[in-house]
C-alpha cells in the first residue's frame, strides 16, 4: 500500500490549515537562561587543585615507565601488548624497534647513498635490508626547501621504486615519521618485497634498488590532486647483496577455528629486522574478520615479542572475496638469538562483523537521507547525484566511528577522490598486494597512527551509466566490530 | 547558518558558540514545546542541550549540517524529559486506578486535544509541520528518518485525525 493510493495530500494540507492552532510563543526568559548556562559551563581544567603529592607520584611513575621501557627490552615488549601504551612505548623507543635490535646485533646497514640535483642534497640514509623490506630515511636538504614551505602549504616527499624486480613501479607518498625544519625534509619510507621477487633478486647479476623521488604538494580539503613540485632523476641504490641475510622459514600448517573465522597458519619467517606469521583466512559465510584482539609471541622464556604495524590482509578478488591471506608482524626479531625452546602464538580474541550488516547500496533514486544502522551505530547519507563526469559522488554523516565506505569490488589504493576537511589517518588493513607498498604512520594530536590514508565522509566513484552503486561500510577509529573472546596459544614449530 | 561562526566555536570560541546557540534558539524552543507541551521543561530541555552542544561540537564532521545535529540533541533532551514523565505518570495511573476513578464521560474535542492521541515524535512532526513551517525534508533531516516516512506518519496521522472528526461530528466544538 503506497501512500499515494490512500491519501490527498493537498486535501490533508488544507484541513490542517483550516483548523485553529494555539501559536507557540518563545519566552523572554529564554535568552537569558541559555547565556547564564554558557556562562557556566565548567572548563575541565584546574590544575591549581592538584596536591603537590599527586603530581610527584604521576612524575615518578612516568620516570619508572620511561626507564623500564628503555632498560628492559620484556618489559617494553609487554606493554606493548597494551593498545594505549603501544605508541608511548613506540615513542620512547623510536619507532622500529626491530630494526634497532638487528642493528645492535651487529646488522650491517647498507652505505649512504647522496645526490645532488636542482640545488637540492638528497641523502639516503639508515638503508637496512632483508627479505621482507627495505627501510631507509630520506632527507632533502638545500636553500630551495625554505621557499618550498613558504609557498606551499603542505609539501611531501613521494617515492616510487621498482621493489627490485625492474619492471613494475610503485609509489607513496612518505607519511612515516617525518620531520622538517627550515631547510630540510626528512621521511622514513618502508619498501616491502614479495618474497619470491626478492629470491629472484638475489639469484640475479642486479644488486641495485632504483627510487624516483618528487616532492608533490599533499592532498588538500579543495582539491584531491597531487600537485608535482619538483621531480628527480631516478637515484640507484647499491645493495650490498653479502650483507643480506637470508629469512629462517618454518612450516606451520596449523588450524584455528574462532565462531566467524577459521585460520591456518601457513609459516613462521624469521628476517633479521621482524618475525611475520602467514596465515590463511577463511570467513564463515556471513562473517567477516576484522582484526585480532591481542596477538605476541611468547618464548618458553617468557619473552614477550610485541605485534609491529599493521597486520596485512590480501583479499584475492577484492573486499568481498571470502579468501585472504594475512600476515602478522612481530619484534624484536630472534634471528640473531640462539632458538627458542618453544615459540607461541598467543590470540586473546577477534573482532568480526556481520555481512549484511556493512552492505549498503544506494541509488540516486531512492529517498533521502538514508540511515543505515550497523549494530548500535548509525550512518546517514544523503541523496548520491551524479558529476560531470558520470562519478556517483555520495556524501555521508555519521557521529560514530563507521566513516569508511568502501566501492563493491575496487581496491582503496589510489581511491584519491576520498575526500575530508581534515585528512585523518587511521589504522587499517590494507587491501590489495602488498609488494612495494609504504605503510604510512604519521602522528595525529600526539599519537602515533599507523596505516593508509584514505577517508571519509564523502566519496567519488565512477559508475558509468548505472544509477546505483554497492558500497560497504567498516569500522574506523575505536569501533572494531563484534568481540569473540576466545583465547588461543598455539605453539609454533621450530624445525 | 555562519561556517565560519561553527568553525570558531569548534575550536573553543565561547562568544561564537553564543552567537550560534541565539541563532537557533527560537526554532529549538518551539520544537521542544512540541513534545513537552511545558513552558518550563521546553526552556530546560533547551538550555541541557546547549550545555551537550557546547560539549560536543568538536565532533561535529560537517558544519552545514550544525543547525540539524543541534536540534536532535534538543529532541533527545525531550525524549529523555518525556521517560521521565511517563514513569511518574505510571504512578499516577496506579494511583488513580485504586481510587476506580473514572472521568471518561464527557470529551471536548479540540485540534490540541486531538493530537494529543497521537505518539509524541509523530505528534511533533505535525507540529513541525503545520505550526512552525518546516518542509518534510527538514522534518525528515531532523528526525534522522527517510523523507517517505515522514510523510507516511505525518498523513496518515492526520486522516486518523479527519475520521475522528467527521465520527464526531455535531459534537465537536472546532
Amino acid at each position: 500500500m503506497t501512500f499515494n493510493d490512500n491519501y490527498n495530500e493537498k486535501e490533508l494540507d488544507e484541513f490542517m490549515k483550516k483548523l485553529d492552532k494555539k501559536s507557540i510563543n518563545v519566552p523572554d526568559e529564554l535568552e537569558d537562561k541559555i547565556l547564564g548556562r554558557i556562562n557556566n559551563i565548567r572548563v575541565k581544567r584546574n590544575r591549581r587543585y592538584i596536591p603537590i603529592k599527586i603530581l610527584s607520584s604521576c612524575l615518578g611513575v612516568l620516570i619508572l615507565f620511561t626507564v623500564s621501557v628503555k632498560v628492559s627490552p620484556k618489559f617494553a615488549a609487554h606493554a606493548s601488548t597494551i593498545s594505549f601504551l603501544k605508541p608511548i612505548v613506540e615513542w620512547l623507543n623510536g619507532v622500529d624497534k626491530g630494526v634497532q635490535t638487528a642493528y645492535d646485533n651487529g646488522y650491517q646497514k647498507m652505505p649512504k647513498v647522496v645526490h645532488k640535483e636542482k640545488g637540492y642534497t638528497i641523502i639516503i640514509d639508515n638503508i637496512f635490508m632483508d627479505s621482507d623490506r627495505c627501510r631507509m630515511t630520506i632527507e632533502i636538504k638545500g636553500d630551495k626547501i625554505k621557499d618550498l614551505l613558504a609557498n606551499y602549504e603542505n609539501p611531501n616527499i613521494y617515492l616510487s621504486t621498482n621493489c627490485l624486480n625492474g619492471n613494475h613501479w610503485h609509489s607513496y607518498p612518505g607519511m612515516e615519521n617525518y620531520k622538517y625544519n627550515s631547510n630540510s625534509f626528512i621521511r622514513d619510507f618502508e619498501i616491502r618485497f614479495n618474497p619470491v621477487t626478492f629470491e629472484q633478486f638475489m639469484k640475479s647479476n642486479n644488486d641495485k634498488l632504483s627510487v624516483f623521488l618528487s616532492i608533490k604538494e599533499m592532498q588538500s580539503s579543495e582539491s584531491n590532486d597531487e600537485k608535482a613540485i619538483e621531480k628527480f632523476d631516478t637515484i640507484e641504490i647499491p645493495l650490498e647483496k653479502e650483507h643480506i641475510k637470508m629469512p629462517k622459514k618454518f612450516y606451520q600448517g596449523k588450524e584455528l577455528k574462532f565462531r566467524s573465522t577459521n585460520f591456518k597458519i601457513t609459516d613462521l619467517i624469521i628476517n633479521p629486522t621482524r618475525m611475520n606469521i602467514n596465515l590463511d583466512v577463511k570467513d564463515k559465510p556471513g562473517y567477516n574478520f576484522e582484526s585480532f584482539h591481542n596477538v605476541y609471541l611468547k618464548d618458553s622464556e617468557g619473552n614477550i615479542y610485541a605485534q609491529e604495524g599493521l597486520m596485512t590482509i590480501f583479499r584475492s578478488e577484492g573486499r568481498r572475496d571470502k579468501y585472504t591471506k594475512g600476515s602478522l608482524y612481530f619484534i624484536p626479531s630472534i634471528y640473531f638469538k640462539d632458538k627458542p625452546k618453544d615459540l607461541y602464538l598467543c590470540i586473546e580474541g577477534l573482532y568480526y562483523m556481520k555481512d549484511k550488516e556493512k552492505e549498503v547500496i544506494l541509488n540516486i533514486n531512492d529517498e533521502y537521507p538514508k540511515e543505515k544502522k550497523i549494530s548500535d551505530q548509525s550512518v546517514i547519507f544523503y541523496k548520491p547525484t551524479r558529476d560531470d563526469n558520470g562519478n556517483l559522488v555520495v556524501e555521508f554523516d555519521t557521529s560514530t566511528d563507521l566513516e569508511y565506505l568502501k566501492p563493491e569490488n575496487k581496491y582503496i589504493e589510489g581511491q584519491k577522490n576520498f575526500n575530508s576537511e581534515e585528512i585523518n589517518a587511521r589504522n587499517r588493513y590494507y587491501l590489495g598486494p602488498l609488494e612495494g607498498k609504504i605503510l604510512s604512520r604519521k602522528i595525529v594530536g600526539g599519537k602515533i597512527i599507523e596505516g593508509i590514508e584514505y577517508i571519509t565522509t564523502k566519496c567519488t566513484i565512477q559508475i558509468g551509466e548505472k544509477e546505483e552503486s554497492k558500497f560497504y561500510l567498516d569500522g574506523g577509529g575505536d569501533y572494531k566490530g563484534y568481540l569473540d573472546d576466545t583465547k588461543m596459544e598455539i605453539k609454533l614449530d621450530m624445525e | 547558518m555562519d561556517e565560519l561562526l561553527i568553525k570558531q566555536a569548534q575550536k573553543g570560541n565561547k562568544e561564537s558558540f553564543t552567537k550560534l546557540m541565539l541563532e537557533v534558539k527560537d526554532q529549538a524552543y518551539k520544537i521542544a514545546y512540541c513534545y513537552l507541551h511545558n513552558e518550563e521543561d521546553s526552556v530546560d530541555a533547551v538550555c541541557n542541550a546547549v550545555e551537550k552542544a557546547y560539549k560536543n561540537i568538536k565532533g561535529l564532521r560537517n558544519p552545514k549540517y550544525f543547525k540539524t545535529w543541534f536540534i536532535r540533541i534538543v529532541i533527545n533532551e525531550c525524549k529523555t524529559e518525556l521517560k521521565i514523565r511517563e514513569k511518574i505518570n505510571n504512578i499516577k495511573i496506579e494511583l488513580q486506578n485504586e481510587q476506580t476513578f473514572s472521568n471518561n464521560t464527557i470529551q471536548k474535542y479540540s485540534i490540541e486535544s486531538l493530537l494529543s492521541h497521537i505518539p509524541e515524535t509523530e505528534r511533533s512532526m505535525i507540529h513541525m509541520k503545520y505550526y512552525m513551517g518546516y518542509t518534510l525534508q527538514e522534518i525528515a533531516e531532523i528526525l534522522n528518518i527517510p523523507v517517505g516516512t515522514a510523510k507516511t506518519k505525518i498523513y496518515s496521522n492526520i486522516k486518523k485525525l479527519k475520521s475522528i472528526l467527521n465520527d464526531k461530528e455535531g459534537y465537536c466544538d472546532f
